[in-house]
């Protein structure tokens, strides 16, 4: 296994003002906190957690689509952290994103042809560009005459292959998909996901698989992460995972999924355990373990210092004191 | 005599392009004490279905062009505004999917349950301050007395959605039609927020209307399904009927394409094609197109709806030759 794209100790903090006119003050919002986390080459990595928990954050940081506050980003071996100018605009060749909102992520003023093509341009790699828009169109299952209908005509699963198919254009090593089923229809999603595991043993892709759907993330994942509060509080392969979770909120998270039959249904509702409250303020988060304010096993340690990342098995972290 | 008797509803709306309906020939009975699914995707009816029984669609555009719907006995299509006014609150009352916009920002929460108060009842001051924040403690607000002062941007998602419970169930409804209450929501908080409506159902004996896209929200809560599809029931079974026997290729469709924790398979089972826009829906069966079983027949005329056990129908004219052996 060769790791492709590596974030080593990345934070990202967001400057919040605070306190109204007269006294103001800027405290730091830490959205991603000191992450360490490796994708490697052609596998997908599941990244899972509430929303405002810094998943996205972290997968914009991975792409240098934003600047990190701190720590080390290395794709393929190089580090990519301070790159700029024509050195970050050719490692982006190899690094795309398909976002969320099969909506608001195209113009509604360009045809697919531009759309598709626009990655293209931005890189004056504009030699046979009508064929190979129509190429990735056919891959993404879209016809050639796709190419000069504007986005409002198509449904959102199409926008969504559209969306995708302007990632692919430039042939990307790496691609992070940021919930790109969520939005959609449940009849829909699974085209989609097909659709992109596909793509990846066409293309030899490497994936990171944000979303908050645990069903979709453990079909399509080889390795998943747990985010937090802005940290990574557990990895593990798939089946490690979801069998054998050893993080409490990691726990928590997935006995907080729908049953998939009603004889599933817990005898009592007591019996479930179930996570308790909300996510707590990034602005503010509770001192050691972020988690210990809503954690069933928490005890004094767990307020107190901030639990290390230990590797319980081998590929399986754990940041939680107690884990065993 | 069910609490809710709804019998060929038809709701349509006035567009450019003539009128169309959204949602037709809807039947369903819903009992005291019951939870009654709906399952459907974008277009399919159901938030139109529940908005009609509510009286809250502006007509025009929206008519209804048959049907009845009777609460309790009484005919609800017919009703004058004012008589409706009084039946919404205590009689039926619904949440929607969006926390974020359903609350007035200008307004205190404690401000947004009072005000039901008192559209209702003849109340003192305190009392309706009390009884406001009894209903605050009863959704699981911490500190209610308190927060009764907070606008909606000082709580989180989770926390707003009680909030909009706490004002629907304020007036003790006999049912509480609940959209996509869940749907904006992460899943730690969808599981709070679905513990919570059945522990109030126990609790007050309402019945629940549960809308929702999520057959885990419906494995996980209903009595009883209805199933929509391009504006039609296609299929109507008691919770574990559907689950363990469902007759129609779209029911079926839906419990497959969804990965679950438990089952894993190489390949997603999808249902190809989109949902049909309402303008545009195909004739006959609305489902044909998209059916891997689909036959010329299926496009010459509407399946009815029929018998397929006790509680149990489904609108397909395959069934017999589809049966799992």
């Amino acid at each position: 296994m060769k790791v492709l794209i590596e974030a080593v100790g990345v934070s990202k903090y967001y400057p919040v003002e605070t306190g109204g006119f007269l006294r103001r003050s800027t405290r730091s919002l830490r959205a991603v906190d000191t992450v360490s986390l490796s994708v490697n080459e052609s596998e997908t990595l599941g990244l899972v957690g509430e929303s405002g928990c810094g998943k996205s954050t972290l997968g914009r940081l991975l792409i240098r689509l934003l600047p990190a506050t701190g720590g080390t980003i290395r794709f393929a071996d190089a580090d990519i952290t301070a790159l700029q100018g024509k050195a970050l605009r050719d490692v982006r060749r190899s690094m795309q994103i398909v976002f969320q909102d099969p909506y608001g992520a195209l113009n509604p003023r360009m045809t697919v042809e531009d759309i598709v093509a626009e990655p293209l341009a931005i890189h004056g790699d504009t030699a046979n560009l009508s064929t190979r828009v129509t190429e990735i169109l056919s891959h993404v299952g879209l016809p050639a005459r796709a190419r000069e209908r504007f986005p409002h005509e198509f449904s959102g699963g199409q926008r969504q292959r559209i969306g995708i198919a302007r990632a692919l254009i430039l042939r990307p090593k790496f691609v992070v998909c940021d919930e790109p089923v969520s939005a959609l229809d449940v009849s829909v999603q699974a085209q989609i996901v097909n659709l992109l595991q596909d793509l990846q043993g066409e293309f030899g892709l490497t994936y990171l698989f944000i979303a908050h759907d645990l069903g979709v993330v453990k079909h399509i994942s080889t390795r998943v992460a747990v985010m937090y509060l802005g940290k990574i509080v557990e990895v593990a392969p798939k089946a490690t995972l979801y069998a054998t979770p050893k993080h409490p909120y990691t726990a928590g998270l997935i006995a907080s999924v729908p049953v998939t039959h009603p004889s599933q249904r817990a005898k009592s509702r007591a019996e479930r355990r179930r996570l308790t409250g909300d996510i707590p303020s990034a602005l503010d988060p509770p001192s050691g373990c972020r988690f210990h304010t809503r954690c069933p096993m928490a005890r004094a340690l767990c307020g107190e210092a901030e639990p290390a990342t230990r590797e319980l098995a081998p590929g399986h972290l754990v940041a939680c004191h107690f884990a065993e | 005599m069910s609490l809710l008797e709804v019998r060929g509803l038809t709701t349509a709306f006035q567009t450019g392009s003539g009128e169309i309906a959204a949602a037709e020939d809807i039947a369903f009975d819903l009992d005291q004490g019951e939870v009654l699914g709906i399952v459907g995707e974008s277009g399919s009816g159901k938030s139109v279905t529940a908005l009609t029984i509510m009286g809250l669609l502006p007509r025009p555009p929206a008519r209804i062009v048959a049907g009845s719907i009777r609460f309790d006995g009484q005919e609800l299509t017919t009703l004058p505004d004012k008589a409706m006014q009084r039946i919404r609150g205590p009689g039926i009352a619904m949440v929607f999917q969006e926390p974020m916009t359903s609350l007035n920002p200008v307004f205190t929460i404690g401000d947004q349950i009072m005000e039901t108060i008192r559209a209702h009842e003849r109340l003192s001051g305190r009392d309706v301050f009390n009884r406001a924040v009894e209903m605050l403690e009863k959704v699981g607000i911490p500190s209610a007395a308190q927060r009764m002062a907070d606008y909606r941007h000082q709580l989180s998602g989770g926390q707003r959605q009680r909030v909009m419970l706490a004002i629907a169930l304020v007036c003790r409804p006999r049912i509480l039609i609940a959209d996509e209450p869940t749907t904006a929501l992460d899943v730690t908080v969808q599981a709070q927020i679905l513990d919570l409506l059945l522990d109030l159902r126990d609790e007050f004996g309402m019945a629940i209307m549960l809308i929702t896209h999520n057959m885990g929200v419906i494995a996980e809560t209903a009595d009883r399904v209805l199933v929509m599809y391009a504006g039609r029931v296609v299929e109507e079974a008691p919770i574990a009927r559907l689950f363990d026997d469902p007759r129609h290729p779209y029911t079926r469709g839906l419990l497959e394409c969804v990965p679950s924790l438990v089952t894993e398979r190489e390949r997603l089972i999808a249902i190809p094609g989109t949902l049909p826009e309402p303008a545009r829906r195909p004739p006959g069966c609305r489902f044909a197109p998209r059916c891997r079983h689909a036959i010329a027949a299926c496009s010459a005329g509407l399946p009815p709806l029929t018998e397929q056990g006790p509680g149990h129908t489904a609108a397909c004219i395959r069934i017999a030759e589809l049966a799992t052996p």
